[in-house]
């Protein structure tokens, strides 16, 4: 998939998305489509903001997913899904032990889950960017 | 592995800019390159090599500890 098409599936998604936030708005769930719309704003900024910046990287001739690039993208990747399965499995661990009795939403359970390892990966390419 | 690639960019009066937009790879990677933090693959080590008509041998140098 070329730049153009990925960046128009991008915006299609968060239009999407944009969409659902204000329908939950206006069936009243006002917490999660205000927060659903805020993450939507500052995700769609960004992503034009990035976007600018590499098209004045291609019309220089330069490739910002260059081969270090990949490199540093795939020992993140192992490093934070690592971290997430040991944290997991001594999470399992000790629950299993000690067993206190949690009531948990399970959508609320998968997105924490999922924000921990996107920012886990987030750090692990920082590291590796600085070291590399 | 150690490099000329910094006193060879300057002799020729490019920028890392320029540099990175011949070899088709970010500043960054320049960056990283000249401070010997990264070590390049073949394809980027040939390009890097015949942008400055030298071979791999002259441009990139294989310390003793291997690395």
């Amino acid at each position: 998939m070329n730049q153009k098409k990925s960046l128009v599936v991008k915006y299609l998604v968060l239009s999407i998305l944009g969409l659902i936030a204000i329908w939950q708005i206006a069936s009243g769930k006002y917490d999660f489509g205000v927060g659903l719309l805020a993450g939507l704003i500052i995700a769609g900024t960004a992503l034009g903001i990035k976007n600018k910046r590499l098209s004045k990287m291609f019309e220089k001739g330069m490739n910002p997913y260059d081969e270090r690039v990949w490199m540093i993208a795939g020992k993140a990747s192992y490093l934070s899904l690592r971290i997430f399965a040991i944290t997991c499995a001594l999470i399992v661990l000790a629950g299993s032990v000690w067993g206190p009795a949690v009531q948990v939403n399970p959508y609320n359970l998968l997105g924490i889950c999922l924000s921990v390892l996107m920012l886990l990966y987030i750090f692990c390419y920082y590291y590796y960017n600085r070291k590399m | 592995m150690e490099n000329k690639l910094k006193e060879l960019r300057e002799l020729a009066g490019m920028t890392q800019e320029d540099l990175a937009a011949q070899a088709g790879v970010s500043r960054q990677t320049i960056i990283s390159l000249e401070k010997g933090k990264y070590n390049p693959s073949i394809n980027l080590a040939y390009k890097l090599s015949r942008l400055f008509d030298l071979t791999i041998e002259e441009l990139f140098l294989l310390k003793e500890s291997g690395d």
